[in-house]
């Protein structure tokens, strides 16, 4: 799977007009051409030869899980990728929580007032939030929560200083900075967790089992959360496996805005520039982010519904 | 688990079904292809823009309806960079049109801002008059355009000791240019760098793209004292991918190169060469022997000594064959030795007189060689000294987070004395109007120029309020439109004219740039040596152009008003020299004629 994900985007990425080479120049200025200068630089990038012998040489390599030389910093693919993703990581599962969290409570809201005014306003933000392009929501965050509220930093991963910063400090900085980023990547996830949600809610909340349970003579919060949530859960799981997927894509996005230094952030800088490698690199790591997760949601289910294990 | 099984029936003619549906594919992709280059409209030529900055678009926009007066109908396409250069590249090379992948004109920046004119000229104009008739060859020439006087004087000029003399030839040069116009040079660009209104005594080099911070070394916060650790941040578009000048490979490293190395000589604002770490230089009669003093009380970051061993092996180095990069190009001149008589005199003997000499060292970082000692050349990229910079400027590296930011702190042992500011902080961050916003919550203090283009609208807000202040400066670049002269419709003297009268230079400065530019007729502002005070930038003037038009050998006629045919109608008119246009919302329709000759 991986491979073949790989192996499409190495040629997607190849035919793509413009090479390294175009790109230093470009970013030389035109009075740097020279063919002499042109030439060696492509030799020693490989890309001299054909595709199909660099599709080889490329292909040799990952297999001994070597994702190369960064053409732009001349560092380790993996070393760059090493740095960024733990960034990347935070902002996915701080969003990933948000999400699910606010996502479910909800869908849960709107599904148990059913065409109440709470139900409909939480449909509204819904469709909002699914409709709104992300990086449309970002520029609009930092303008009013930071710049004219002044409530959080509007970019980066801390506040630079000088001096020594105590670790509760320092993650309270982290905090404050992860906050919007992660609130607008989250919005598309949330919304479609608690639509997913409300749907699902609606369903079984007209099974049988749920009058019984209300027959007994059970707290509605009890009926709800322990009786009707845990069986409307299952195709919310599936929409959450899919929405990691989407997350770790639309960190793209968000990194550009936020000045995040994250893998998508990297990785469209790796597209501007050409840089091969690293392109491959970051799209390889990605793709087995999403493979991995889909895995992990299979395994979710069997613990949620005991039918799935045998 | 379910298994899939096909019988053997089901498989043959899936096989069959595959092999038809590629056996319709083969044949009718040819045909798809050729309908839709049949139906893509023909131009008089096409213009490739570059994707970032917004004005340029506008204006190419706005010039359509210009351009359609005198019966000249383009399209415009817009590129990312890799893209962008790959075509120029096509066209400098090749000399190819848009057609053939290459390019008929080009939106580009020249920037003149450290190059000798000399130099200057050569890389914008220099015709390489030898290589008209090595049309094929790999001899890149910007424009595709040839005159032997140009050429001679470029030679020349190079060569020329005599100050005054140069100056006429470069005065001339601008007049060939022009009257026949190989490229439209078309305005000064102006940078904007938004600050916090406390930075006081910070100026700009007068056209420096790169080298505006260098000026950070001498600035001051107001409210603070030699005894207050101030930290400055600016915000920088995108990150630092390496730290040696041995391969950056584009200006935007630059301005912390900038900050952290010194050059042998430095350039005033009019590119006349000063001291930096030479105190002073003599040159011999024939121009073939420069002796440069050193200063003797220059340490590098790491505490040794600087001697002009390092510029030596400096210089070498630049010119080793495996250093391939941006600098690499500049160090191009026609040493014979290099001689150290002692730890502060560095002699340089040429093969010829080489004026450019000392605007060119005025770009190379001095390096230190007790660092890379025995370190092969080829080895250099990639080895862990360049990811730590060590070098003799007024900021040092700390810190350098690669993904988020550098950190320099003063250099106590600066020869131009300790900076003001104690740590010098260059923030990465990519978006425009994020970096705007950092300014205005305080998280950074300064925005680099290259912000300027896409918050353009924003500045004059940014300006009046009393937390900021914007030092516009005239930026060392002048923006031009860089043609092809090998595109059949471009290679005539008289359409060029008539396109250089009917560009509205001042309405794109006034209302496009919002005054972020300035109307240019020539390669070097008013405030350069080499300025030509008897070339003004061409008038804006519809009739001129439209006879020049005519002396082009089209001839001009407006119908009445009617339908604008659609553009298949008229593509093989084109076989006979007919080329239609469009104005306005669609009602009136003209076209020109080229006369028979």
């Amino acid at each position: 799977m991986i491979f073949s994900i790989a192996s499409i985007t190495f040629f997607i990425i190849n035919l793509m007009p413009g090479d390294p080479v175009d790109f230093y120049l470009a970013q030389g200025g035109a009075e740097y051409f020279d063919p002499e200068l042109i030439q060696k630089l492509r030799i020693e990038m490989n890309l001299d030869k054909p595709l199909w012998v660099r599709y080889i040489i490329w292909i040799g390599k990952v297999i001994r899980l070597d994702l190369g030389y960064s053409f732009v910093s001349r560092e380790k693919v993996a070393d760059i990728i090493q740095r960024v993703i733990w960034n990347t990581i935070q902002l996915v599962i701080a969003s990933l929580t948000l999400a699910i969290i606010v996502g479910l409570f909800l869908g849960v809201i709107s599904a148990v007032n059913r065409y109440s005014m709470r139900d409909y306003l939480s449909r509204v933000v819904s469709i909002f939030g699914i409709s709104m392009p992300s990086f449309w929501l970002g520029i609009m965050a930092i303008r009013i929560l930071s710049v004219s509220l002044g409530w959080f930093p509007s970019q980066g991963l801390s506040t630079f200083t000088t001096t020594e910063v105590s670790f509760i400090e320092a993650f309270r900085d982290r905090l404050m900075h992860i906050i919007l980023p992660a609130a607008i990547l989250s919005t598309h996830p949330l919304c479609r967790i608690s639509r997913m949600t409300r749907s699902s809610m609606l369903d079984v909340l007209e099974q049988d089992y749920v009058t019984t349970a209300r027959a007994k003579g059970l707290k509605e919060r009890i009926v709800i959360y322990k009786h009707a949530l845990r069986n409307a859960l299952l195709p919310v799981v599936t929409t959450i496996g899919l929405e990691i997927a989407r997350l770790v894509g639309g960190a793209v996005i968000i990194e550009t805005v936020f000045a995040w230094p994250g893998i998508g952030r990297c990785l469209v800088a790796a597209t501007f520039s050409r840089d091969y490698p690293l392109i491959m690199g970051t799209v390889i790591v990605l793709a087995l982010v999403i493979v991995l997760t889909n895995l992990i949601t299979d395994i979710t289910y069997s613990f949620l519904d005991p039918r799935i294990k045998r | 688990m379910v298994k899939l099984k096909f019988s053997k029936k089901t498989l043959r003619r899936g096989l069959q079904y595959t092999a038809m549906v590629l056996f319709v594919l083969t044949l009718i992709t040819p045909q798809f292809i050729a309908t839709i280059d049949a139906q893509e409209p023909k131009y008089f030529f096409k213009i490739t823009n570059l994707l970032r900055p917004p004005p340029r678009s506008e204006m190419i926009d706005l010039m359509k309806e210009e351009f359609a007066k005198i019966g000249i109908d383009y399209d415009c396409e817009i590129v990312e960079s890799a893209v962008f250069s790959g075509h120029q590249k096509q066209a400098y090379f090749y000399g190819k049109t848009y057609e053939e992948g290459g390019a008929d004109m080009t939106v580009s920046k020249n920037g003149w801002q450290r190059l000798e004119p000399g130099v200057g000229y050569g890389f914008y104009f220099y015709s390489g008059f030898k290589a008209r008739y090595m049309k094929g060859s790999e001899h890149a020439v910007q424009c595709r355009w040839y005159n032997p006087r140009f050429d001679k004087l470029f030679e020349t000029m190079n060569t020329e000791t005599d100050f005054e003399k140069r100056k006429m030839m470069v005065s001339e040069m601008g007049e060939i240019v022009e009257d026949e116009l190989p490229k439209f040079i078309l305005w000064f660009e102006i940078h904007a760098i938004p600050t916090i209104a406390e930075l006081t005594d910070f100026e700009p080099i007068w056209g420096g793209l790169i080298e505006y911070y260098r000026s950070l070394a001498f600035a001051k916060i107001k409210g603070k004292t030699e005894a207050d650790d101030v930290t400055f941040i600016m915000a920088q578009s995108s990150k630092i991918d390496y730290a040696s000048p041995f391969w950056a490979t584009g200006v935007l490293n630059s301005p912390f190169i900038n900050l952290a190395y010194d050059m042998l000589v430095d350039l005033d604002q009019t590119t006349k060469p000063i001291p930096a770490l030479a105190k002073s230089w003599d040159i011999s009669e024939d121009g073939l022997k420069y002796t440069f003093y050193l200063h003797d009380d220059v340490y590098w970051h790491d505490g040794t000594k600087f001697t002009s061993e390092d510029v030596k092996w400096s210089l070498e180095t630049y010119m080793h064959p495996d250093i391939k990069y941006m600098y690499a190009n500049i160090a191009k001149f026609p040493v014979k030795s290099m001689e150290t008589p002692d730890d502060y005199t560095l002699v340089i003997n040429l093969e010829k007189p080489h004026i450019p000499l000392l605007a060119r060292l005025a770009y190379l970082p001095i390096q230190s060689k007790q660092l890379w000692e025995g370190v092969e050349v080829k080895d250099m990229m990639g080895h862990e000294n360049a990811m730590e910079p060590c070098g003799t400027g007024p900021f040092k590296v700390v810190n350098w987070e690669r993904e988020e930011y550098i950190e320099l702190a003063s250099n106590d042992n600066w020869y131009g004395g300790c900076p003001f500011i104690d740590h010098l902080v260059i923030k990465f961050i990519p978006e425009s109007s994020t970096a705007l916003s950092a300014l205005e919550t305080g998280e950074v203090h300064m925005l680099q120029w290259y912000y300027t283009s896409d918050i353009m609208g924003e500045l004059d807000r940014i300006d009046e309020d009393p937390r900021f202040q914007v030092f516009k400066y005239p930026s060392g670049a002048t923006e031009v439109f860089t043609i092809n002269n090998e595109n059949p419709n471009l290679d005539d003297y008289y359409v060029r004219k008539a396109i250089n009268h009917i560009i509205p230079r001042e309405h794109i400065c006034e209302d496009i740039l919002m005054g972020y530019g300035e109307p240019a007729g020539q390669l070097f502002p008013s405030t350069h040596w080499a300025y030509n005070p008897n070339i003004k930038p061409a008038e804006y003037n519809v009739t001129l152009a439209r006879e020049y038009m005519e002396k082009a050998g089209y001839n001009f006629e407006l119908l009445e008003p009617q339908e604008i045919p659609k553009s298949t109608d008229y593509t093989p008119l084109l076989a006979v020299g007919i080329v239609g246009f469009g104005v306005g919302s669609g009602l009136t329709y003209g076209f020109l004629r080229k006369r028979k000759i």
